[in-house]
């Protein structure tokens, strides 16, 4: 699961720092793909792996910054090195509370670029483990049947399965049986550790 | 200097005219009775024609008359018989009129002369008046004509310098996009030079890859100096040199040093050159500085307006006027504009609607312009904004 190829996303408007950049990174041992506008990007689908995009903030038209913008909006949650001729602090400032990784001023240290690229795709990759094992999740999730997930959510709210099976109106024994399978179809190994799924899946008894 | 006298005196007095005849028909008197008394000889008449002569010369009609009224007295009374007395014989009077008659013309001879003598040297003083006169007049000219060399000397220094002075001006705004056009190339030289270090640790390079990655190097520096040699045109105070040129380079030039700025501000720049552009023969620093100004100005105008509409139109086509070639360069924007009371100060000097601006751009723009033979001048967009456009003469291209 995390040894997926990580990928580096270059958007860049000027070809021979594009591909420059492009052949520092792929000789880094990294995939990379290239875009000459942000517009482009929006438009390809991109691979589900760990990735981060290098980013030129000024473009004509659509800018790095709008780009950033534009993802966070989407949920698209993708670490980001700007690149930039000038940048000044007020911008740069935005961008790095904006989640910005690095901001690097052109002409930069392609030891920086690259020591940048390799932080964002750590980050990238915890993120998208954590990203993954949520996936998992709720796939799991989705193999439970509606009152199993009802079951689910009370025991999860910290419940007793006597009280479980009164809200419910049912015994006590049926409840046992629905958690037995519910441990089962999750994959989890103790109680505390499906309460922990489903917390992290953000179910609750009102859902 | 000093013109040569045709007469001695000048204008002797009335007194000395007079006087002179007195003295002069007294004098042959004189020399008459010696001539007479030791020589006995009688040489009187061509004696008293001398003295009549010398007064008319001298004095005058009137002086003349007075020696010719004298001379007849005393030749009368010393020399016609009887001696000594004024009535002459009856034989002697046909000899004292025709003395008499002689010295009056040659008296009226001698007078008349002398009156066309001085009449010409009259003509001639004052000719020499005249002659002075307009060669003072000629120097004070020449004396204005070299001042007025040496102030349009002085005034083309300070055009010139102020040409200079509102270029740097001018890429002062472009100072970033100027340092981008040379930073995007040094970025992707320092890339591929990495890159290659990279590719040649591995065991087996990929020496194509390497060879692809110096190539782009070398292209890449290429395009860093020369931005810095066009910078360096423009910033130095060259003298004006005029060659044959394409505006069409022109536009592209500058748009190379303006693009990042009008990346920066978000003003989309569209260029709608024709192939047809004929050639002209200007320099081309100054060229630039024209359109570089007004393609600033034109970003400038437009920096109230919502980005979306931020449209800068550059147009380059052959023109004909009163049937001649003419190239025409416009720079349309879509900005805020100006009243149309405002189209004749638009070029004036130190005139300016920017708060950081010196009011030079437009103004030195035309004198240039104008300097190469043709016009620039601003009107109104129908819808919003303005246009400034200029054209110069096409070149004369000898056909072989």
């Amino acid at each position: 699961m995390t040894n997926v190829e990580a990928i580096v996303f270059i958007v860049d408007d000027d070809l021979s720092v594009r591909r420059s950049t492009e052949r520092l990174i792929r000789s880094a041992g990294l995939n990379v793909q290239t875009f000459l506008s942000a517009q482009e990007f929006l438009k390809n689908p991109r691979p589900k792996g760990p990735a981060c995009l290098v980013l030129d903030v000024r473009m004509p038209g659509f800018s790095g910054i709008d780009l950033q913008r534009e993802l966070m909006q989407l949920g698209i949650n993708i670490p980001i090195i700007f690149i930039t001729g000038h940048g000044s602090i007020p911008m740069t400032v935005r961008a790095m509370k904006a989640g910005a990784v690095e901001f690097l001023t052109k002409p930069f240290r392609s030891h920086a670029l690259l020591d940048a690229v390799h932080s964002a795709l750590e980050r990238d990759r915890s993120a998208y483990k954590e990203r993954s094992e949520t996936e998992e999740l709720r796939e799991h999730f989705e193999q439970l049947t509606p009152r199993e997930r009802q079951v689910l959510a009370l025991v999860a709210a910290g419940l007793l399965n006597k009280q479980v099976a009164a809200e419910l109106a049912t015994t006590e024994r049926t409840i046992k049986f629905h958690r037995a399978h519910i441990m089962q179809k999750m994959g989890a190994e103790s109680l505390a550790d499906l309460v922990r799924m489903a917390e992290r899946l953000g179910v609750s008894s009102q859902g | 200097m000093l013109m040569p006298k045709p007469l001695l005196w000048s204008k002797p007095s009335a007194v000395m005219r007079y006087a002179v005849a007195v003295i002069s028909v007294i004098l042959t008197l004189l020399l008459a009775r010696m001539l007479e008394h030791y020589w006995q000889t009688t040489p009187f008449v061509s004696l008293f024609f001398c003295a009549i002569m010398f007064s008319a010369w001298f004095g005058g009609l009137r002086a003349g008359l007075l020696a010719i009224g004298l001379s007849v007295l005393v030749f009368d009374y010393y020399f016609l018989q009887p001696l000594h007395s004024f009535l002459p014989n009856l034989n002697e009077l046909p000899r004292l009129i025709l003395f008499a008659i002689s010295g009056l013309i040659v008296g009226l001879l001698s007078a008349a002369q002398r009156s066309a003598t001085e009449s010409l040297r009259e003509a001639r003083d004052d000719l020499a008046a005249k002659v002075d006169e307009l060669r003072r007049t000629n120097d004070a000219l020449q004396e204005e004509i070299t001042e007025r060399n040496r102030a349009q000397q002085a005034l083309h220094k300070v055009q010139a310098d102020l040409a200079h002075m509102t270029r740097l001006t001018t890429m002062g705004e472009l100072t970033a996009s100027i340092a981008h056009e040379v930073n995007q190339p040094l970025t992707a030289v320092l890339n591929n030079a990495n890159a290659c270090l990279d590719l040649l640790m591995h065991g087996a390079p990929n020496l194509g890859e390497v060879r692809e990655a110096l190539t782009e190097i070398i292209d890449d520096a290429d395009r860093a100096s020369a931005v810095i040699m066009r910078v360096r045109q423009l910033a130095k105070g060259a003298p004006i040199e005029k060659s044959l040129l394409n505006l069409n380079d022109i536009v592209n030039d500058v748009l190379t040093l303006a693009r990042y700025e009008s990346a920066a501000r978000q003003v989309a720049i569209r260029t709608e050159l024709s192939e047809g552009l004929p050639l002209v023969l200007a320099d081309q620093v100054q060229l630039q500085q024209v359109l570089l100004n007004l393609v600033v100005n034109g970003m400038d105008a437009m920096s109230a307006v919502e980005a979306s509409r931020r449209l800068l139109i550059i147009c380059g086509r052959r023109e004909t006027r009163n049937s001649t070639s003419e190239a025409l360069i416009s720079v349309q924007d879509a900005g805020i504009g100006f009243k149309s009371e405002e189209v004749d100060r638009l070029f004036e000097a130190f005139y300016t609607t920017k708060p950081q601006g010196i009011g030079m751009g437009l103004a030195i723009s035309r004198s240039i312009i104008e300097d190469h033979g043709g016009h620039l001048w601003a009107e109104q967009n129908q819808r919003s904004g303005a246009t400034f456009s200029f054209s110069l003469p096409a070149a004369e291209i000898a056909k072989s």
